[in-house]
């Protein structure tokens, strides 16, 4: 027979979020202002893929096997998004900050490679200031990169909270915000290798 | 040290920027003078700086409305002096780099810092209040959102007396704007107050659409809306989906400047022209997003004051539906002459031309309201008459102007300037006007003077028309807009009559603060009892004038639109007023907001002077402040019953007395 | 027992949506890198083999990862994300139009 108490412990066992959560809404809103943003780069790097100047075309500088590193780093943060969300809801604290952690070094292993990859455009002479496409495409790829610092300092923030307050209702949500916005990166990283690498080499 | 700033950016060799400079800091050192002096420093500390009420904030923003009002307004009565004295054969006060700043800062003044502050307070007051709800969805942002607005217009402000400001008009077209033709500060500054009061915009836009979608009062399904929550709804999705376009405009032409990029530099694959295509895919969402709320405002107006309910309630909010999806795919209007195509060109004709039916669909809906109602001819009521007149000839001149083919003859011409001036004047600030009077007794207790407001309605109407009609003509006669030196004499007599019209104007702004003066000195005269002193049909006339912070101490069920005509019209108001309270949550003032808003603006500061120091000093802050922020736990304090029981008996016993 | 089995189906119910999207997402987002760094096809194909990977892969990423479908609680959510989608093609198409439109003449 099952005690009351036993039920009890058993339901602590989970977290539910309500999606009706206004904060996860107002951050989904959020989110598509930033799709926007984003949008409207990608509308501009269209324009101007094609005004080299005298300077290079993409196909002379993209690297794929570079890209297709960052893309499994990337693809692995929306995985581990999935796991942290999961951990979140068996209310299992050591997991949270692991799969947390994970994310912050996939995160950290993006930054370089893609600082790797504009510094050793920039020593060739392939600087933004070349021409209109290197422009669009620095800072193309350059704000998603600031989205991920963001997300990373983000992460950072998060596993103080979490270990200070443990996995409480707000820190749920915001976890759940966090991930959220991994997903809203790997989204738009598909959309870049797509169709600025995949598409610029052929 | 200082990056660019040194002793020689203050214009000392400017004579009329340096008394108007000196006269702000005299007016604001008074201010202080007085605050100290009545020992209100903590007052204004803890009632409103730090408020997160959204009544409060509202009188905040409608307060720095009219403030950059006075401004602006300075700003086109100088721009008209001058005019009228270059085409004389003068040579004018206004040498031309002065007065391109002035067409500038008034342009930007007016849009961003008058209408989007009185569009956006209107909203936070009426919003939360029409659906039953007691705060909005994020009150912290909403004081950030604020505060990061007022500190765009203090950086405005700023760029009057130290260093100067843009002279490329309000859009900052580049080349011009790029730093091989603008090196001076005055393009930096116009983008950092631009990105600041775009970000405060787009935060209180995420705000607003949470509230209305989650916050409704328990029964109040979608179609029970009330109007001006409907065209609120659409404005905001329209501002969050066209806001972060200008922010990424504004920042390629900050990495154009700053980084030497080639976004829209002429050479080295630039795109002058992706410039004014991106900045009109936000500038045309950004004008219905100033006349939307005024549609709803001019809604509740006609239905209050003819006693009848809106006529064709879901027709209003399918065309306001329909202005929002199609304010996306019109904005090529705005440079016909850049040189598409004449299938570009004729595709978004016809798309302008299409977005004229709904508006003209609403229009037609008012004057059904009004015929066969009983006609209160109160000041709102003027405001609105006003505006079905004046709003209507500017939506047909730009009709006119959706011919790509006139366009071509009018593009740039002072025709253009009056229909734009015709449709936001006519529209948005006769409907502010209206929604000031209408909603005054609702924020303050008491009702403003009608026999002043009135009177600023006339002067208002006519200088309206006696300023703007000359310049339909001048348009047709060939005159261009932003001219300052060596005007065609021919064009003198038209810009006389435009001045006469502006001080016309002039002096009806005068009798608006008269007005203010009166109601405040008659206040105990006209105080507003029962909190519903038009008779109104919507939930905001439920409540006491002013409201309790929490707003509503039952929240209502609704059952109908016009929830509250129909509670009146049953005689169940006493159904709000049960005894029966709980407990209530309301969050705690903070702030935060206010300190990162102080921050944004030393680094908008920096970024336009090239402080580097303080701009990194002044970003890690902001990050620090956000950071800290999330840390805190009790944001909350609870209202106990007793203390709301205490409240509503107030309320009440100052009701019984009038009855 | 019966909330406790409940949260159980809930949470194998989670695991199994993220597993699924984790292989679909990686099968869609290997092939097109494959395809293009062997240069397997001609252009044309290519160029139609990615595009096609990419928009699975976003519904993948939608359905999976997002758990957007079109139950009520989540109505508002799509709604959101059809809307803001209209908006950039809005953006994009209309962009490309205008502009490519100002070098024909």
């Amino acid at each position: 027979m099952i005690s009351n108490n036993t039920i009890n412990k058993i339901d602590n066992k989970f977290l539910h979020v309500e999606k009706n959560s206004k904060t996860i809404f107002g951050f989904w809103l959020y989110l598509v202002s930033d799709c926007i943003i984003f949008a409207t780069m990608f509308a501009v790097y269209f324009v101007m893929m094609h005004s080299i100047s005298n300077g290079p075309t993409g196909k002379e500088i993209f690297q794929l096997s570079v890209v297709l590193i960052e893309t499994i780093l990337l693809l692995l943060t929306a995985i581990f998004s999935g796991l942290t969300n999961i951990a979140v809801y068996k209310k299992n604290l050591r997991c949270v900050i692991l799969s947390l952690l994970i994310n912050f070094i996939l995160g950290l292993g993006f930054v370089s490679l893609e600082l790797l990859e504009f510094y050793h455009l920039i020593i060739e002479g392939y600087s933004p200031n070349r021409n209109g496409f290197l422009s669009a495409f620095f800072t193309l790829i350059g704000m998603h990169g600031i989205h991920i610092i963001f997300g990373m300092l983000w992460i950072i923030v998060i596993i103080f909270q979490t270990l200070k307050f443990g996995v409480t209702e707000m820190i749920a949500i915001r976890i759940k915000c966090l991930n959220l916005f991994w997903h809203f990166l790997d989204i738009i990283w598909m959309c870049i290798f797509t169709f600025i690498y995949l598409i610029g080499v052929l | 040290m200082f990056g660019k700033l040194t002793l020689e950016s203050i214009p000392y060799n400017e004579p009329i920027i340096m008394v108007t400079y000196s006269f702000i800091i005299l007016i604001m050192l008074s201010v202080f003078g007085v605050i100290f002096y009545l020992k209100r420093w903590q007052y204004l500390w803890s009632e409103w700086i730090t408020s997160v009420d959204h009544k409060k904030i509202a009188v905040m923003y409608i307060l720095l409305a009219f403030i950059m009002l006075f401004r602006g307004f300075t700003d086109a009565i100088m721009m008209r002096v001058q005019q009228v004295l270059a085409s004389s054969g003068n040579v004018g006060f206004l040498p031309p780099h002065h007065y391109d700043q002035i067409f500038t800062a008034h342009g930007v003044i007016m849009i961003f810092f008058v209408a989007m502050p009185l569009v956006i307070g209107f909203m936070n007051l009426v919003l939360p209040l029409q659906i039953g709800a007691r705060d909005v969805a994020f009150p912290f942002l909403n004081n950030l959102s604020f505060w990061l607005t007022a500190s765009a217009a203090i950086l405005i402000n700023v760029s009057l007396g130290i260093g100067e400001f843009a002279q490329t008009g309000w859009l900052a077209y580049p080349p011009l704007s790029e730093i091989q033709y603008s090196p001076g500060v005055g393009v930096d500054y116009w983008i950092w107050s631009l990105q600041l009061s775009g970000i405060g915009t787009t935060l209180t836009a995420i705000n607003f659409l949470v509230t209305v979608i989650k916050m409704r009062a328990p029964g109040m399904t979608m179609f029970k809306m009330p109007v001006f929550t409907w065209t609120s709804l659409c404005t905001n999705v329209l501002i969050l989906v066209s806001f972060p376009v200008l922010t990424l405009t504004l920042f390629l032409l900050t990495l154009d400047r700053y980084f030497d990029f080639h976004f829209f530099t002429n050479d080295f694959g630039g795109n002058t022209m992706m410039y004014v295509n991106l900045i009109w895919i936000w500038g045309h969402p950004e004008v219905y997003i100033l006349v939307l709320p005024v549609f709803g405002i001019f809604s509740e107006i006609v239905a209050t004051f003819s006693k009848k309910s809106l006529f064709g309630y879901n027709s209003l909010i399918w065309a306001t539906i329909v202005i929002t999806i199609l304010s996306f795919i019109v904005w090529l209007h705005h440079f016909f002459t850049m040189g598409a195509g004449a299938n570009v060109n004729a595709f978004f004709g016809i798309t302008t031309m299409i977005i004229s039916v709904p508006t003209g669909v609403k229009i037609f809906n008012w004057l059904f309201t009004m015929y066969q109602g009983r006609i209160y001819m109160h000041s709102s009521m003027l405001w609105t008459i006003g505006f079905l007149i004046t709003f209507s000839v500017g939506g047909m001149t730009g009709v006119l102007l959706s011919l790509p083919a006139a366009d071509f003859v009018l593009h740039n011409s002072l025709f253009l300037v009056a229909h734009f001036h015709n449709v936001i004047i006519g529209g948005v600030v006769f409907g502010c006007f209206a929604g000031l009077t209408y909603w005054f007794p609702k924020l303050f207790g008491f009702i403003l003077d009608e026999m002043w407001g009135k009177r600023a309605f006339w002067f208002w109407v006519i200088g309206f028309f006696v300023a703007f009609m000359p310049l339909y003509i001048l348009g047709f006669m060939g005159m261009t807009r932003r001219l300052s030196q060596n005007i065609d004499p021919e064009y003198h007599s038209m810009l006389v009559i435009a001045a006469c019209g502006s001080v016309l104007i002039g002096i009806g702004i005068l009798c608006q603060i008269i007005q203010l003066y009166v109601s405040i000195k008659n206040s105990r005269q006209n105080i507003d009892v029962t909190g519903d002193p038009w008779d109104g049909r919507t939930l905001e006339w439920s409540t006491a004038s002013p409201p309790p912070v929490y707003n509503f101490a039952n929240i209502p069920i609704v059952k109908s639109k016009d929830e509250f005509w129909r509670m009146k019209t049953l005689q169940q108001e006493n159904i709000l007023q049960s005894c029966i309270y709980s407990k209530i949550f309301m969050p705690k003032n903070t702030g935060f907001g206010f300190f990162i808003s102080f921050f944004s603006l030393l680094f908008s500061f920096s970024a336009v002077w090239h402080i580097w120091w303080l701009l990194l000093f002044s970003l890690l802050s902001i990050i620090y402040l956000f950071i800290l922020k999330s840390f805190k736990k009790n944001d909350h304090y609870i209202m106990s019953i007793k203390q709301i029981k205490k409240i509503e008996k107030n309320n009440k016993t100052r009701e019984m007395h009038v009855k | 027992m019966y909330i406790f089995n409940r949260k159980l189906s809930i949470f194998r119910k989670k695991i199994k949506s993220y597993l699924l999207g984790s292989i679909y997402s990686s099968v869609l987002t290997f092939l097109p890198f494959l395809l293009v760094m062997q240069h397997i096809f001609s252009d044309k194909i290519l160029l139609f083999t990615i595009i096609l990977c990419f928009i699975l892969n976003f519904f993948v990423h939608c359905r999976y990862f997002l758990h957007l479908d079109t139950s009520i609680e989540n109505r508002w959510y799509l709604t959101v994300v059809l809307f803001t989608c209209t908006i950039i093609f809005i953006i994009i198409s209309g962009s490309l139009w205008i502009m490519s439109n100002l070098h024909n003449y």
